[in-house]
């Protein structure tokens, strides 16, 4: 079993996504720059001096994919630290947002980064010495009370390009031992051989793994690892101590929507222990106004649009009230006759209530 | 000669010359005189194919550019190097749908990217460079020629047009063409409410609506009156599912005797747990009546 892991492990590919890595001129003499080129050698990468341009072709297909191929070196002149605040109308905790990226190299066809990022290059901020520097500053004189929650993976994947910039093992130091600080690192990526050489298990550091019914993902989540890649990288990093968690997010209401569900779960608990996980979340597709757009721009062969999704209190766009009500008791039968108890993702009071969750049972993650 | 005059003399030698064996299937002529009078050193070709749009094309490199004519047509079989990016600036005047044709053409027939657009040609136009703007300026062209002419004519807004841009859909054409024959009329606001509902509306559903749609214009006089059946009936296919708790509220509102003094409004797409009650009252002891009638709306709560 241990050997099969190992094997698919060494799939490892990020320059599957990442062509070619640009340095900008502000980055050239920062030492973290050189360990990147150093790493990039490996993965059969092109580096290059000039400044990635943007938005000269005409497809907006072509535009995006040119760009999420760049990995740009630079320096990021402001904070690290972003406050992440929930709808007062929702239920679901505040979180600070760790960003040594911005960009993501995987491109998920329902993804709201390719709304919310001007540009879609992937920029990861050499300066680390500094996000170092910040997250000390933070956790030494925190702005609130704790727990403090981070996330890793807001604005790009958590873990697709550690094997290249090696970040993780830096912000480790910063977390490891602080208790009243936990970080959940959010991926879809089975990128962690270099993690488990060079880090030890944090009780404080969650890597969770968003999970799609294999037909979803090879569909919908392009580049991303497949189901079995996460889950091997999941069984892996549990059985090596590290603390793992899942998010079923977002599922997508289509054809046969019930019995892809219902074989992920299976497949999940066929692979860990579900007494193992930190937590299960699972959240329905939900999208900001206007940004079916893009979607449809980009993906017009895609069908999932046609669902019937209304405003809600966020005005972000989500499935009729009654529709993702059945879809989450669905799930939540399934999970519970693992004994799981799932929280849901971005989500009012009163569909937890229409669920028959309990919203102050909430479980603060990360 | 200023470059209005300029503009009428060579528009009026188009007419005078004669096929050209290379393209003239384009029904494309020489203008023997024109390039003499405009200095131009080559042959001016040109084609004009409706009665509101004038395109024309030339050798690249060949218009001046203060020359009167902007629009450029060219079909795609023609040499590249005949082609021409030159456009003429001194327009007298050019209409907003002209400026969108040459976007258009520039884009599709010559294979110019945005970007060189945005450095090029934009401003030469007037248009301020942004995508908003070029978009607002392109979509235009990409309608068909019955709705472009109603646009130029100013027979409908163009905020309203925009709304039937994606004119692959056939319930869209089914739309366009009832409201070009004037037999379908709708706000701009719900053509926005009847765009969306469109959107959802998937494939195995369409042959079925646009008769539907068919027959629910057929059966007015009305073309206002039709518009809104035509809007409630696509929310309806679009919405079945927030069409029917809506439908099963107001049955049940309906049922409560509350007389019209009490307003009852679940919220929006009934996405939240409570009601907005209104009460209206003239006198104190309207107020104990009306205590009476809110308790019997009990059962509306089931449906937040």
């Amino acid at each position: 079993m241990q050997t099969s892991i190992e094997v698919r492990l060494t799939e490892v590919k990020p320059g599957e996504a990442i062509d070619n890595v640009v340095v900008d001129s502000g980055a050239k003499e920062n030492p973290h720059t050189s360990g990147i080129v150093s790493h990039v050698q490996d993965y059969d990468i092109t580096v290059r001096e000039t400044k990635p341009q943007t938005g000269e072709t005409n497809s907006i297909n072509q535009r995006f994919r040119s760009e999420k191929e760049t990995l740009f070196l630079t320096t990021n002149p402001g904070s690290f630290i972003k406050p992440w605040e929930s709808d007062s109308q929702l239920v679901g905790n505040d979180e600070w947002c760790l960003t040594p990226i911005e960009g993501c190299p995987l491109d998920c066809s329902y993804c709201y980064l390719q709304d919310y990022l001007d540009s879609q290059v992937v920029r990861f901020f050499v300066n680390q010495d500094e996000m170092i520097r910040q997250i000390h500053c933070f956790l030494d004189d925190p702005p609130d009370e704790p727990p403090h929650f981070f996330s890793l993976g807001e604005l790009s994947d958590g873990l697709f390009l550690e094997p290249i910039t090696r970040t993780l093992e830096n912000i480790w130091e910063c977390f490891k031992g602080r208790e009243e600080a936990h970080l959940e690192v959010r991926t879809k990526s089975h990128h962690v051989h270099t993690l488990l050489e060079n880090v030890s298990p944090a009780k404080n550091i969650i890597f969770t793994w968003s999970l799609s019914p294999e037909e979803e993902a090879r569909s919908e989540e392009m580049l991303t690892a497949s189901l079995d890649q996460r889950l091997a990288a999941m069984e892996m990093m549990n059985n090596r101590g590290f603390s793992v968690a899942v998010r079923i997010d977002p599922v997508v209401v289509r054809d046969d929507w019930e019995r892809k569900y219902q074989q992920l779960i299976q497949t999940l608990f066929d692979r860990l222990n579900p007494e193992e996980l930190e937590f299960v979340i699972i959240g329905t597709f939900r999208f900001p106004g206007g940004f079916d757009r893009i979607m449809e721009q980009r993906f017009p062969q895609k069908s999932f649009l046609q669902e019937e999704f209304l405003k809600s209190v966020d005005s972000k766009m989500r499935y009729e009230r009654s529709l993702r009500t059945n879809v989450y008791k669905a799930l939540i039968e399934q999970l519970r006759s693992h004994g799981v108890e799932p929280d849901l993702c971005m989500e009012p009071p009163f569909i937890w209530e229409d669920c028959d969750l309990k919203p102050e049972t909430f479980t603060k993650h990360a | 000669m200023n470059s209005r005059q300029q503009s009428s003399r060579t528009v009026s030698d188009f007419s005078e010359i004669k096929p050209n064996k290379l393209i003239d299937h384009c029904r494309l002529s020489d203008l023997p005189g024109s390039h003499v009078e405009t200095e131009v050193t080559m042959p001016v070709w040109a084609v004009s194919e409706s009665d509101f749009i004038r395109e024309v094309w030339s050798p690249r490199g060949t218009l001046p550019s203060d020359s009167p004519l902007v629009l450029l047509q060219a079909d795609s079989e023609i040499p590249n190097e005949f082609r021409t990016l030159k456009l003429w600036t001194q327009v007298g005047s050019i209409s907003d749908l002209e400026k969108g044709l040459v976007l258009n053409y520039l884009e599709e027939k010559l294979d110019y990217n945005q970007q060189e657009i945005f450095n090029n040609v934009l401003e030469i136009l007037e248009i301020p460079r942004s995508e908003v703007w070029y978009e607002t300026f392109t979509f235009m062209v990409k309608l068909p020629e019955r709705l472009r002419k109603r646009v130029h004519e100013n027979g409908i807004s163009r905020s309203f047009v925009r709304y039937l841009k994606d004119v692959k859909s056939p319930l869209k054409k089914e739309l366009i063409d009832h409201i070009t024959e004037g037999t379908l009329t709708v706000s701009t606001q719900q053509m926005r409410q009847i765009s969306e509902a469109t959107r959802r509306i998937d494939d195995d559903n369409l042959s079925r609506c646009i008769d539907d749609l068919k027959s629910i214009v057929q059966s007015s006089n009305n073309a206002r009156k039709s518009g809104e059946r035509v809007l409630n009936y696509l929310r309806e296919k679009a919405f079945p599912r927030l069409m029917e708790r809506r439908q099963n509220f107001k049955k049940e509102l309906e049922k409560l005797d509350i007389n019209g003094r009490i307003t009852i409004d679940p919220p929006e797409n009934f996405e939240g747990d409570y009601l907005d009650v209104s009460l209206r009252c003239k006198r104190d002891d309207d107020l104990e009546s009306l205590s009476e009638a809110v308790r019997t709306c009990k059962p509306l709560l089931k449906y937040v």
